[in-house]
């Protein structure tokens, strides 16, 4: 609930510039205030992620409330209602929608968008739309082929199916500005910030008092499509092939026009990276920071970045950063070990790692370190590295630099990733699901045997307990528990069957 | 209240006959086939029917069993391949789930049958639902869903996970050791 969902206020501003009415409503904001204060708030949250929780009370709660956004829906009396579907966690609340959608009127078109239907293992946009519970779906970016759905041009590629393309640049530059209109802005930037939350318990604390930001309203912003890297475990080149950048200069501007239009300050990038660029990422850092000095708006703003190698950020880029608003930068170290990192395709050590956090540190910026545990080539010897990356850096977490630490749910072999197609040629078998499925989680390294799914999911909260106790703060430690226990209730007997197949049959 | 339902079926005919088969809605006959010759069938029927249970009748009639040929490997008879309410599917076990009913037969047949939707006999396949339909199809398609270790509380504290995670990775050290390499 930080900023409002940045794809339907895409949407509507491309379909309102082709004339085609369009409105946005966000579900999600529905969902967290009506039911926030329930006694069963925790159970209804996590209702959503956890594919094996269908407890009927809890289940019942939701539907009830999916029925009346579902009547609202069909009282706009629009030809098409579009479903936003951002990743797994949407499937189950988005397919209810849909369900309730076509109880109360059959003859209501439905389809669905967004990377939960693009990039998924499943085939959850194919078989709903199979069973008859949605019309249609799009895969892929849907700037253009939303406006071409909406021309009844179905066989624009990506519409039914996912042979999507990438859009161009020269699109890009040209789209219109999202349209936020539909939105109560008041209702975001206030409440469930996830890491960002921690922001708001640093005002009286003497080490976080200078990293404080008022956590106001916030505005999604996009700058970039792609990343420059192509990490091993990661889906986004497969999306977006190549990096593309708006421009630094056309999206500072874009950010001081919304603090103008919105009266909005605080801005967080959606891209991948925020400074995959660094001439084009300088060019936004300097009109920014001139712009905070001249006028005292004190725009910050925060994201997706990547570290260097030592000196690549210079200590004026550094500066220049601070200046221009970089409040928080989320970054993905992703293993504690050099060896790992660079062979999931960062090229990075520990000690660029310490040149970049003192930078931060001096210059009063946050890190949010995104970690994986029980990459397919961890062994004890790089568990125990963990523990002293832990150490080494737990000075940060004291100083607040490193404002909190993602450790995440394990190791996810997702579709159309580099680990897909090549984990698999160091031994890595990826175990079937009963129904012939896969699970992103459920694989097993023949050359690595003793990194099963518990093991990696044991690492994961002893790691947890020891970072926790050197300082660092974990914000998401009680819904990665709450999820890995479901998926490990859930997958743990599947793969010891595996493995004692796999036994007899050897 | 207004119902679209769509039936699909697989014919099976032989060199000399195709098979005879009615469409009913409780007892009204919404199209009937005699010697039905194409591979397919497909038909969709807006029906007025009241709030309530109903019944979707597949009947088959008119066959004899040497117009199955074995030699040939040839047969008369229909094959259910879809139902649909409102646009929406039946869940295919929800079919299986329902009964044929056979009927003049030469030979002692069951009563009923179920998990076949290949209806070779003559008989009546009665698919039972209840209006509105689009609710009905969709609430059977919940009831059939496979679940996978469905958990009712997730409420667990990190030592007693870990300490579980600690007995399930001592159960399976053996499974892995035994069949993995270890030389990393």
């Amino acid at each position: 609930m930080m900023y409002p969902p940045a794809a339907p206020a895409v949407i509507k501003s491309v379909l309102t510039a082709n004339y085609f009415k369009c409105r946005a409503r966000d579900f999600v904001s529905d969902f967290y205030y009506s039911f926030k204060d329930h006694p069963d708030w925790d159970k209804i949250d996590n209702w959503n992620a956890l594919p094996n929780f269908n407890n009927p009370a809890i289940e019942k709660i939701i539907t009830d409330k999916v029925e009346l956004w579902a009547k609202e829906l069909i009282d706009l009396r629009s030809r098409w209602i579009g479903i936003s579907i951002f990743s797994y966690e949407s499937h189950k609340i988005g397919k209810l929608l849909a369900e309730q959608i076509k109880i109360q009127d059959s003859t209501q078109k439905i389809f669905m968008g967004g990377n939960g239907v693009t990039n998924v293992n499943n085939h959850y946009p194919e078989s709903l739309k199979e069973q008859g519970i949605i019309d249609a779906y799009i895969t892929g970016e849907g700037e253009v082929s939303v406006v071409e759905f909406a021309k009844n041009n179905y066989d624009h590629p990506g519409i039914n199916k996912k042979n999507f393309v990438k859009i161009e640049k020269s699109v890009i530059d040209d789209l219109p500005k999202p349209d936020f209109s539909d939105y109560d802005l008041s209702l975001y930037g206030k409440n469930n910030l996830g890491v960002y939350g921690d922001l708001n318990q640093r005002k009286d604390s003497p080490e976080g008092k200078d990293l404080y930001i008022e956590n106001d309203l916030t505005l999604p912003i996009t700058g970039s499509r792609g990343c420059v890297r192509k990490c091993s475990y990661c889906d986004i080149p497969f999306l977006w092939s190549k990096y593309t950048h708006r421009g630094g200069f056309e999206v500072a501007n874009e950010i001081i026009e919304k603090t103008k239009q919105h009266g909005i300050r605080k801005f967080h990038f959606t891209d991948s990276l925020l400074n995959g660029s660094m001439k084009e990422f300088r060019i936004m850092c300097e009109i920014l920071a001139k712009h905070n000095t001249d006028t005292g708006d004190n725009i910050v703003w925060s994201g997706h970045a990547i570290f260097r190698p030592k000196g690549q950020h210079t200590p004026e880029d550094w500066e220049l950063m601070a200046r221009a608003g970089a409040s928080v930068l989320e970054v993905g170290f992703e293993s504690a070990s050099d060896d790992i990192r660079f062979s999931m395709g960062k090229k990075y050590t520990n000690d660029d790692i310490e040149y970049e956090l003192s930078h931060c540190s001096k210059n009063k910026i946050t890190v949010f370190p995104l970690m994986i545990v029980g990459y397919p080539t961890e062994t004890e010897k790089h568990y125990d590295e963990y523990k002293d990356f832990l150490k080494r850096f737990h000075p940060y977490a004291y100083d607040k630099t490193i404002l909190s630490l993602e450790l995440g749910g394990t190791l996810r072999i997702q579709p159309n990733t580099p680990d897909d197609k090549n984990l698999p040629k160091i031994g890595v078998e990826l175990i079937p699901m009963p129904d012939g499925s896969r699970n992103d989680l459920l694989w097993w390294n023949k050359n690595n045997p003793t990194l099963t799914l518990s093991k990696r999911i044991w690492r994961r909260f002893k790691l947890g307990q020891i970072a926790k106790d050197l300082g660092y703060s974990i914000p998401a430690e009680r819904k990665d528990l709450t999820y890995l226990w479901s998926v490990w209730n859930q997958l743990k007997d599947i793969e010891s069957k595996y493995l004692y197949e796999r036994k007899n049959k050897n | 209240m207004k119902e679209k339902i769509k039936i699909k079926l697989k014919i099976s005919q032989n060199n000399h006959k195709g098979p005879n088969f009615r469409v009913l809605c409780d007892d009204t006959v919404l199209d009937e086939c005699v010697n039905y010759k194409e591979d397919m069938y497909e038909n969709s029927f807006e029906l007025d029917l009241d709030k309530g249970k109903h019944q979707l009748v597949l009947e088959h009639f008119g066959k004899h069993p040497r117009d199955t040929d074995s030699v040939a490997k040839q047969d008369v008879a229909v094959q259910l391949v879809d139902l649909t309410f409102n646009g929406v599917k039946c869940d295919p076990v929800d079919l299986h789930e329902n009964y044929f009913y056979p009927t003049k037969w030469p030979y002692p047949l069951e009563l009923k049958m179920k998990n076949n939707l290949y209806f070779g006999y003559n008989g009546h396949y009665r698919y039972c639902f209840e209006t509105p339909s689009t609710g009905w199809v969709l609430g059977q398609k919940k009831k059939h869903q496979k679940q996978l270790s469905e958990i009712e509380d997730f409420q667990i504290s990190e030592d007693e996970f870990i300490s579980r995670l600690e007995t399930h990775i001592k159960k399976e050290s053996n499974l892995v050791l035994s069949q993995g390499n270890t030389d990393l």
